[in-house]
């Protein structure tokens, strides 16, 4: 379907679509603003019926008109992906189902992300780039937070995963981080576990040295030092000991010859096989690629997989409180057909579609 | 106080000279070892060109200076392998990858070579070793420079001659293969 045919026939939803959203953001509006009412109302009749120790209870109940808010607008943002993004998606040969995401087990498989205590997942998108296969999917990763006041989650993570599967296989794992961010999303290098290791036990000697006159008990900066090192210290011996994990992905880094490269990533597999894929031609792409997309990514190459993780790319999302006109609509028309070809601009930044024409697999 | 301090010092120096020594070591190991991949990738495409020259010469019975050329280069260059020359060796295999390429390139103008399953395999294959070669020939400079630059700065400069380390020379491409190739001088 041409741009055109398309706009048309998105054109032709708008007007109830952009009603919906007015009638459903003056109710979330008026739900919240009727909130503290409601509090006030509910206070009033717990003193009436002296109910004493039910604080739970009257919290829970308060929170009922603005949790209705949020579902009504949660409501809105999938009605308005399932009505506008869908039929885009599918006009270029996709498949999109906003409210499913790559399930964790699938996600958790790539061995990019970081452990997480919750996981969520939305936007799945699948289909075929050429010789690939693929499906993607944004997603959330959580972790527990005790407080005094109970248990939380609490978001570390966020971003877009894409799984790919190659008509050819990758003898050896071959991955890609971020400078200094670690072989997978939420670690970090090496180096600069090294670095701040080095640093502190630096500043550590530094204290007893400067400390040597002072025979009574530990002199304050150096117990100071002792201290701020210790969570280092134990981050390096939890780092070491993630080395000796199986599946951890490769450890060997590869240096690589473009400058410009070196200082956005860090490159890890076998020497030759790394170097195989990471042409010169292709670190150059890589590094337009990562330019064009303003975010940082981790991606992993192994038997006839890809993956590619980008941190904080939330893809297909509609602005709730932008009146739906022709203009609005082509500003996400726009916005989302670049989100829609992410994969094929990745897959051409690694020279993936060379590589299977080379293999004689280009074919569609 | 004062004797602490030069204690401290020359266990400084001790350890410092210590490290310096396993670096450079391992420098020079890591030249070896990317000479060695260099080598093993070498051996397997001078394993691939018979099978390929017997797989051609039947149709591109016009080429035969060409293909008596690349066996006589594939045997030189072997010899060089054997003899531990690396700088013959890479003269003479940038000069194999050159004749390689016109084997491919002349093999467009006879269609029922082209159709050969046997010839394909062996493009492919030929192909894969070519790859393999060219990140080898990287990660050798990558090593070779890392190795330089370990003898040359402090305080690898201090300790290499006493090791006897000299510098190494990093794989160049040779003039012909950095121009862009003359197609009608290749088809004649």
């Amino acid at each position: 379907m041409e741009r055109e045919e398309i706009l048309a026939s998105l054109e032709a939803k708008l007007a109830p679509l952009e009603a919906k959203r007015k009638r459903e953001l003056l109710l979330a509006g008026a739900l919240l603003l009727l909130t503290p009412f409601w509090a006030y109302l509910l206070l009033e009749a717990f003193q009436a019926m002296g109910a004493r120790g039910l604080g739970s209870l009257w919290a829970l109940l308060v929170a009922i008109p603005p949790g209705l808010a949020l579902w009504r607008l949660g409501v809105l943002r999938s009605t308005l992906k399932w009505e506008l993004t869908k039929p885009l998606a599918e006009a270029l040969g996709f498949t999109y189902l906003p409210a499913l995401g790559l399930p964790q087990a699938e996600a958790e498989a790539s061995g990019l992300l970081p452990r997480a205590d919750r996981y969520e997942g939305e936007d799945l998108l699948e289909g075929r780039v050429g010789p690939f296969a693929f499906r993607s999917g944004d997603l959330a990763l959580y972790r527990k937070v005790r407080t005094k006041n109970g248990t939380r989650y609490q978001r570390f993570f966020s971003g877009t995963l894409y799984r790919f599967a190659l008509p050819f296989a990758f003898p050896q794992e071959i991955r890609l981080a971020p400078q200094g961010a670690g072989v997978r999303a939420g670690g970090a290098s090496p180096a600069l576990v090294l670095g701040f290791l080095a640093v502190f036990w630096g500043l550590l000697i530094a204290g007893l040295l400067f400390a040597e006159g002072e025979r009574e008990g530990l002199p304050l900066v150096v117990g100071g030092f002792a201290l701020l090192s210790l969570p280092f210290l134990l981050y390096g011996l939890i780092y070491g000991l993630s080395l000796w994990k199986p599946g951890a992905g490769p450890k060997e880094r590869v240096v690589l010859e473009s400058g410009a490269f070196e200082r956005l990533f860090d490159a890890y597999g076998d020497q030759i096989e790394a170097r195989k894929l990471l042409t010169p031609r292709v670190q150059e792409a890589l590094v337009e690629f990562r330019q064009a997309l303003g975010k940082p990514f981790w991606a992993a190459f192994r038997e006839n997989e890809a993956w590619i993780l980008v941190q904080g790319r939330n893809r297909f999302e509609p602005n709730l409180f932008r009146p739906l006109n022709q203009g609005t609509l082509a500003t996400y028309l726009r916005a989302w057909t670049k989100d829609l070809e992410e994969a094929r601009r990745f897959l051409e930044a690694m020279g993936l579609f060379l590589e299977a024409a080379k293999r004689g697999k280009g074919g569609g | 106080m004062g004797l602490a301090f030069a204690l401290g010092l020359v266990a400084l120096l001790v350890l410092g000279s210590f490290l310096t020594y396993n670096a450079l070591v391992a420098r020079k190991n890591g030249v070896e070892n990317a000479f060695g991949a260099i080598e093993a990738y070498l051996k397997k495409r001078h394993d691939l060109i018979p099978n390929l020259v017997e797989a051609v010469k039947r149709y591109m019975a016009h080429e035969r200076e060409l293909l008596e050329r690349l066996v006589e280069l594939r045997e030189k260059a072997s010899g060089a392998l054997r003899e531990g020359n690396p700088e013959e060796d890479f003269r003479l295999e940038g000069e194999i990858s050159r004749l390689l390429a016109q084997v491919r390139l002349r093999a467009e103008a006879y269609p029922d070579l082209k159709a050969s399953q046997n010839f394909l395999q062996l493009q492919a294959a030929l192909t894969e070793v070519e790859d393999s070669l060219a990140a080898a020939r990287r990660f050798y400079n990558q090593a070779v420079t890392d190795y330089n630059n370990a003898i040359e700065q402090l305080p690898g400069r201090l300790l290499a001659p006493l090791m006897g380390l000299t510098r190494k020379p990093v794989f160049t491409l040779p003039e012909e293969e950095r121009e862009r190739p003359d197609l009608g001088k290749l088809f004649g």
